[in-house]
């Protein structure tokens, strides 16, 4: 079978999906990072392996994308290396061609994208700080002792909502800590998270885009219930949550690279599903050329040193080129 | 007699005023050291020495400042007022030596000459003469080397502007190749706007401008404007900006926009004032030109270079994708 | 035309002698509340100061209730208020609203006939001398109006039953707008000095007495500073009030009639000349000066209130670190935004208030 992989790297999911010509999902993974990428990278591919015993698999072209895309690209020879955005874009256009905004809120990053016949017209992410994003719900899931599963089933069963002030997790911390003393139920606790969060994200993140319907709704968070109640209540529209939201990014890059491959088509950079039992070490070191001081990340395969980037001034600049 | 060393933070409007000064303090016969171009170990200076509610741009002076201090007998901190009628420098630029007074301790003599073109000791000639007579005593060489050097200033000032023309690479919008390999092929204008100190500091910015280039971007920026451009276009504000350095920026970004250039950067620091109001005139103006292409990048000391990178990948794949579909080069999936 | 002022502190004592007596439709903004807040905030730039997006969110209220026009002040920089009305007006048409911005300004250039049309709009069709004499009156209401207001903020820590200044204030500005002519003023003024005496307890004496300086509007603006003076006074604080609509309108009008107004500006900036040897727009400098002279004049301490991003303010904090620190004068620096939370401003108040009281017990000691 002849199959395209898509590999998103971010900070806190590594997702991989194998699509094959006709762009139907064959697997899907989804996989927390923690801090391992390379490791999870290998993981995904096994498993993906193990899925598909039997059947001989062809993979004629990679897309990397996320915030590890380089090294992803490196590490298992992409023959598209794509910023997020884009990737998470291209998914959504495959699955309905008209949808008009995408939310898409991952663990560390939340973005929005506003398309218009088809192309991406207007994006925004996240800046400064992480208030509109995963992490906010996941640390104060963690501070009220709820899986954060069981987050959105919480917020849909709350009469009413608090108010939960605070730009920043910390401050929404401190305040979401007094509003317990005056006895509010967690229900409405975690319901008021939600809308402050969405709050959060409308007024910083989507602060003067034109929202319009269709609306796609992706990334992590779009498991959570809670928070899509809280979309549809602040902007009037029915919010769409795709069947593969998690691995959104990683279907859009896959959707890139079998779009390279027939643009300019050729063999494939991909190292094989072997590359699994290779031995992947990346290591890094602060250049002490200049008083910049950057910090040069390397990757070596079997003592091999494949790719090294991360140096402004391209000095040490190796192997894969994205964007320098 | 040795030669007296005059220290100049490489920051703030000193991206503009820099070459003013140089000619005219080495005329006299001072010598001038201008700070490394900022570095890690710069903004590290000055992130710690500076409250951390100040903008960027102010903590990286600081950083300059005290990367001078144990080199120079002097440094050069003008109070910037008023160098025309009806605008000013903004409040940080203006109490700057004060803040600087305030904030950092042991530092050599500052010199703080007050440039306020609506009073007579603080127009340019004044508040230069003053510096001057630090270094010779002789009034009529400082005055000569004020008029020589306000020439050489003013000429190559004029000497970067392009004709309008010549802004845009020719007939770009009859270059795409018909079926372009790569989407690199594809040629772009994209106007980089934003006070000169950002867009000038590829550290701060990350090196955000060559990058582009790398990209194949033809880049446009507003020093390349002619001033009486810029002034034609600010009279489409309902009220004048009475910030100096903000109407560059806007007037550029009118015209940009006027000229349907591809896609318009707009470079603002975190906690700016100016950029504040001036990003939101902006953005009004982008919504009567839905073909270019607009976005924001604001920079603090917590910018990471990577989500930049993200930034500036994404904004050229939406306009390339966007022209590869109007030649008809849409993907098959 | 239905016209609307917006809020700040008890300005609308004026809404009538100005907006009413001169033959509009007044529309009252509402009072700045939660939702004021929200629909500045939504809809302003991220970055803008706070006052400018409390004023919006207070405009589309006014809108929403039929204002027709928005009387609006205006200025030449540097701080960002002079600009406001050119983005607020952005930001609203922007939304689909109808309405015509007023604004009064010392107008630049063209900005003379804009001016004038907006004096005319106002003045409708009534005699100048009507007009005059409404400003006069206008202006004796906001005299009267701080005077209490000051006043309130020596009874509150003195009070004998919590509350009751504050409601007897609450009372007389009602008076006060309803007022028509000079006499009434001065009786509500007799009535509510009495009635100040005798709400408050003789014996309390040598309280701790803060100067609060800072931005204009944050302030004077209560919902917006969370109530700040009232919180001290109920801790036992009285407050100095340093910014005043009286001191910000005298010198921009340039109305040296009001001399010891005018000597006072020229008070302030002397103090602070030493640390901030230039204005820098708003408040910047004169918060620097306030400190000093409040230095002098035996206070406490010292609060600065900046919305988050104030150009001028941050100047200031910045010096008064020094200041502060020369002087071993204690000012504490809220900085508010939208998402400024009740507990740790509160936390934070009652912190420095009890270092005061640390202060002057050692002072006793030795």
């Amino acid at each position: 079978m002849k199959t395209f992989l898509g590999i998103d790297v971010g900070a806190v999911s590594t997702d991989l999906v194998l699509l094959d010509e006709y762009n139907n999902v064959v697997s899907d993974v989804y996989l927390r990072t923690q801090g391992q990428p390379i490791k999870m990278i290998k993981k995904g591919l096994s498993i993906i392996k193990e899925e598909n015993q039997g059947i001989s698999l062809e993979v004629i072209g990679v897309g990397t994308t996320g915030s590890g895309r380089v090294l992803a690209g490196a590490m298992a020879g992409a023959d598209v290396v794509k910023n997020e955005i884009t990737a998470h874009a291209v998914a959504a256009l495959y699955i309905n061609p008209d949808v008009r905004t995408i939310f898409e809120i991952g663990g560390q990053d939340s973005k929005i994208i506003i398309l218009q016949n088809g192309v991406v017209v207007d994006f925004a992410m996240n800046t400064i700080c992480a208030a509109g994003t995963g992490s906010f719900l996941d640390h104060q899931a963690s501070r009220l002792g709820i899986p954060i599963e069981e987050f959105g089933d919480y917020a849909l069963r709350a009469q009413n909502s608090v108010r939960i002030a605070g730009r920043c997790t910390v401050f929404a911390e401190s305040d979401m800590v007094h509003k317990q003393q005056m006895g509010y139920k967690e229900e409405e606790i975690i319901a008021g998270l939600c809308e402050a969060m969405v709050r959060n994200y409308l007024n910083n993140v989507g602060k003067g885009k034109k929202i319009a319907p269709p609306i796609f709704f992706q990334g992590g968070v779009a498991a959570n219930s809670g928070i899509k109640k809280s979309f549809q209540k602040e902007t009037g529209h029915e919010i769409i949550v795709p069947e593969y939201y998690r691995v959104m990014g990683a279907i859009g890059a896959a959707l890139l690279a079998k779009e390279e491959m027939e643009q300019n088509p050729r063999q494939s950079a991909f190292y094989g599903l072997e590359l699994v039992d290779k031995d992947y070490q990346t290591s890094g070191f602060e250049c002490d050329g200049c008083p910049n001081h950057c910090e040069v990340i390397e990757i070596k395969v079997d003592g091999e040193i494949i790719a090294r980037w991360g140096d402004r001034c391209g000095k040490w600049s190796l192997g894969y080129q994205a964007i320098r | 007699m040795q030669k007296k060393k005059i220290g100049i933070p490489y920051a703030l409007y000193f991206y503009e005023y820099y070459p003013l000064w140089k000619e005219f303090l080495t005329r006299l016969g001072a010598e001038v050291i201008l700070s490394q171009p900022t570095n890690k170990k710069i903004l590290d200076l000055g992130i710690r020495s500076a409250l951390s509610e100040v903008c960027l741009p102010v903590k990286i002076f600081y950083g300059h400042v005290l990367s001078l201090s144990e080199q120079v007998d002097y440094i050069l901190i003008p109070r910037m007022v008023c160098i025309e009628r009806g605008a000013f420098f903004c409040p940080k630029m203006i109490g700057l030596p004060d803040m600087v007074r305030s904030s950092l301790q042991n530092l050599p003599t500052q010199l703080t000459p007050i440039i306020d073109v609506r009073q007579s000791y603080g127009t340019w000639k004044n508040s230069l003469m003053e510096v001057g007579k630090l270094i010779t005593d002789n009034s009529s060489e400082i005055s000569r080397a004020f008029s020589d050097s306000w020439k050489i200033f003013q000429q190559n000032y004029l000497a970067n502007i392009l004709e309008p023309n010549l802004l845009f690479k020719s007939s770009i919008q009859n270059n795409i190749p018909k079926k372009p390999r790569k989407d690199i092929e594809i040629p772009v204008n994209i106007a980089v706007l934003g006070h000169n100190y950002l867009t000038n500091d590829s550290y701060v910015n990350m090196d955000l401008i060559n990058k582009l280039k790398k990209m194949n971007v033809n880049v446009l920026t507003p020093e390349i404007v002619h001033p009486a451009i810029i002034k034609k276009q600010l009279k489409k504000l309902y009220k004048p900006i009475f910030w100096s350095l903000s109407r560059k920026v806007v007037g550029a970004a009118f015209y940009y926009f006027e000229k349907k250039v591809d896609g318009i950067i707009h470079l603002t620091s975190f906690e700016c004032g100016e950029d504040s109001m001036v990003g939101e005139l902006i953005h009004h103006q982008s919504q009567k030109y839905p073909d270019v292409s607009y976005t924001e990048f604001v920079f603090d000391e917590h910018s990471g270079e990577a989500g930049i990178n993200t930034r500036i990948e994404a904004f050229l794949d939406m306009i390339r994708r966007k022209k590869r579909y109007e030649i008809g080069l849409t993907p098959s999936w | 035309m239905k016209l609307a002022l917006p809020r700040l502190g008890n300005i609308e004592v004026i809404n009538n002698t100005i907006l009413t007596d001169m033959g509009h439709e007044l529309v009252e903004a509402p009072p700045n509340s939660k939702r004021t807040m929200d629909l500045g905030v939504k809809y302003s730039p991220e970055y803008c100061c706070l006052p400018l997006k409390i004023a919006l969110g207070n405009m589309i209220e006014a809108i929403d209730l039929g204002a027709e026009g928005l009387i609006m002040a205006g200025g030449w920089g540097p701080c960002r208020f002079g600009y406001y009305a050119q983005v607020q007006r952005d930001v609203l048409l922007d939304l689909g609203y109808n309405f015509r911005m007023l604004i009064f300004e010392l107008p630049r250039k063209e900005g003379i006939r804009t001016l004038w049309k907006n004096i005319n709009i106002l003045r409708n069709g009534k005699s100048w001398l009507y007009m005059v004499k409404q400003l006069r009156f206008a202006w004796q209401q906001i005299l009267l109006t701080e005077e209490l207001e000051n006043k309130v903020l020596q009874v509150r820590p003195r009070e004998k039953k919590k509350g009751a200044a504050s409601r007897i204030l609450l009372k007389s500005i009602r008076e006060i707008k309803q007022a028509k002519d000079i006499n009434t003023l001065e009786q509500i003024r007799k009535e509510t000095m009495e009635k100040f005496a005798e709400a408050t307890n003789p014996h309390m004496q040598n309280l701790i007495r803060v100067a609060l300086v800072g931005e204009f509007y944050v302030s004077l603006e209560p919902f917006v500073n969370h109530h700040l003076e009232e919180k001290l006074g109920y801790l036992g604080v009285e407050v100095v009030r340093k910014n005043s609509i009286e001191a910000w309108i005298a010198p921009i009008m340039k109305l040296h009639i009001f001399k010891e107004s005018f000597k006072e500006e020229k008070d302030i900036e002397q103090a602070a000349y030493q640390y901030l040897a230039h204005s820098v727009g708003g408040e910047g400098q004169t918060s620097v000066g306030n400190v000093v002279l409040a230095h002098q004049e035996g206070l406490d301490g010292a609060i600065q209130v900046v919305p988050f991003t104030c150009m001028p303010e941050i100047v200031a904090e910045t010096i008064l670190k020094k200041v502060s620190e020369d002087l071993d004068f204690p000012t504490l620096t809220l900085t508010y935004d939208e998402q400024t939370g009740e507990e740790g401003l509160n936390t934070r108040i009652e912190a420095f208030i009890d270092l005061l009281k640390m202060r002057r017990k050692r002072v006793n000691v030795s």
